[in-house]
């Protein structure tokens, strides 16, 4: 079971509060979208869901165990928001990437070649990307880099999967291709994802369930019941937080 | 061959080809990490502590090696605070080691060819207690970059991933810090304090235009490098030149000559392409 559960997060830089008392859990197999306005804290969120910012106050739960303790079991595949950037001239191959995601997961997988060599073939023809495998990452559109960055998280078998931002930056159809992507994942191979996203209309589409934060935690729940919601009431949640 | 003959040019070889494979080894992670001037700063440090170890009675290398270890975890402990400003902490320690060792070599009477040979090495009169350090110190180098190797490489691409999956970043750059500062020192023997970064970036820089993945190229760098330490050596033999300028001339002429070949391939590839859309367009 990989149950996310956050109580009573908070967190602030210096005086300023970024999370206030968020409490959420997120149950296994679910497809959580993140959405709300710039500085609303979502990446922060992301963040300390993953283990990488300690909050001020308030605990995190993977699966029963506190996140510090979770964190190193391969249970978390995480997909960093802006990555393009630390692949521009990055000289490593598409393959080299992929059988990098193994170095994060199970260490038998690794160990034996042939295993290692069938785990990163099969996760480059999961993510599309099997065509670009001598290609060099750096070289590669926006798109392709984030569904390399995917297949490198997925060669961990991870039963939690936490994106920022995956289509910041691509094109419209690129982006379609990564929510497909994400839909595909979450359906057939049970992994639960969080998602932060700007683009609130297609992350709702795709996602089980929304949490729209604005520092504190404006909603949670369905996705239909987001949607169901009236326009304008979603507009004050989601520029207002009230 | 005459040049073979002479013990102090077999010393010569075996120590720079030594140095040759570790430096672009450790070069290879320091240009993707874009601390490519790490290896220039902690040459000023190894030069302080060469001057420093002299006064102080050390042997100069433990000296210098004592103070660049203790300069490159100083590099990453302001590297961690300040991960914004990053180079501008490399920078302070840059001219720290600088100012130092103009203090220390006025303080001590260290005899001018000594600190000349410090500077811009000194190849041709490497001892076998040399070579053996060498030996070691690359051996080290070489078996902490295999175990290392994937985590280095995943850390060089994104520390924030190798951190989700419980990896000990902390514990590891501060690793390849001060293996830095070890390829640093051993370089220093061979082509100078003033030259040691250049033997660690100039040949991944080579290797970098081959377009190849991160083991090839890494490889690549490696030939690149362990063949300007050959025809360095070589040509600074026949020519009486000085052997560490020499070394990395022939490294910046390796890195020329591919450019210009990779310059004509794109020119070749692009002319191929007007003339099939061209004959498209018939």
């Amino acid at each position: 079971m990989c149950e996310v559960k956050l109580s009573d997060i908070h967190f602030s830089y210096n005086t300023n509060v970024a999370i206030d008392n968020i409490s959420l859990t997120i149950s296994q197999g679910d497809f959580v979208a993140v959405v709300g306005p710039n500085g609303a804290g979502k990446s922060t969120m992301l963040k300390i869901i993953a283990g990488l910012i300690k909050p001020t106050r308030g605990q995190v739960q993977i699966g029963g165990k506190d996140i510090f303790t979770a964190k190193g079991h391969g249970l978390i595949g995480y997909v960093p928001q802006n990555y393009g950037k630390n692949a521009q001239g990055f000289p490593a191959t598409v393959k080299e990437v992929v059988a990098l995601g193994l170095t994060l997961g199970a260490v038998a997988a690794k160990k034996n070649h042939q295993a290692a060599n069938h785990i990163t073939n099969h996760m480059m023809e999961l993510v599309g990307v099997e065509q670009l495998r001598d290609r060099r990452i750096g070289e590669l559109s926006g798109g392709q880099q984030q569904r390399v960055m995917v297949a490198m998280a997925l060669a961990a078998n991870p039963q939690l999967l936490l994106l920022d931002e995956p289509t910041s930056g691509i094109d419209y159809e690129a982006s379609a291709r990564i929510y497909e992507l994400l839909g595909t994942l979450n359906k057939n191979l049970g992994i639960t994802i969080v998602m932060v996203s700007h683009d609130i209309e297609k992350a709702v589409s795709w996602a089980n369930k929304v949490a729209c934060i604005n520092r504190k935690l404006c909603f949670f729940g369905s996705s239909k019941e987001f949607d169901d919601t009236h326009a304008q009431a979603r507009h004050l949640w989601y520029y207002t937080g009230q | 061959m005459e040049f073979f003959q002479y013990d102090f040019i077999q010393r010569a070889l075996l120590a720079g080809l030594i140095t040759g494979i570790v430096c672009p080894l450790i070069g290879s992670f320091v240009v993707v990490r874009r601390q490519s001037l790490i290896g220039d700063g902690l040459g000023h440090i190894a030069f302080a502590g060469v001057t420093g170890g002299y006064m102080v009675g050390l042997y100069p290398v433990v000296g210098a090696l004592i103070l660049t270890i203790a300069g490159a975890v100083g590099i990453e402990l302001v590297r961690r605070r300040h991960t914004e400003f990053a180079d501008m902490g490399l920078a302070i320690f840059f001219y720290a080691g600088a100012a130092m060792a103009i203090i220390f070599s006025t303080m001590t009477r260290m005899p001018s060819t000594g600190l000349l040979s410090f500077l811009f090495g000194s190849i041709i009169t490497v001892s076998l207690t040399d070579v053996i350090t060498i030996a070691g110190a690359g051996t080290l180098v070489l078996v902490i970059v295999y175990f290392l190797f994937d985590k280095l490489m995943l850390m060089s691409l994104d520390e924030d991933i190798a951190n989700v999956a419980g990896i000990n970043t902390g514990m590891i750059n501060m690793l390849f810090s001060i293996l830095t500062a070890l390829v640093v020192v051993v370089g220093m023997t061979i082509v100078g304090i003033l030259l040691v970064s250049a033997l660690m970036i100039v040949p991944v820089a080579t290797a970098h235009l081959l377009r190849v993945g991160f083991k090839a190229t890494m490889g690549w760098a490696v030939i690149f490098s362990m063949l300007s330490v050959f025809i360095g050596l070589t040509s600074s033999f026949y020519l009486d030149i000085a052997p560490g300028g020499t070394i990395v001339m022939t490294a910046i002429l390796l890195y020329i000559i591919m450019t210009i070949i990779r310059q004509c391939i794109a020119f070749k590839e692009r002319r191929k392409e007007q003339i099939l859309s061209s004959f498209g367009d018939e």
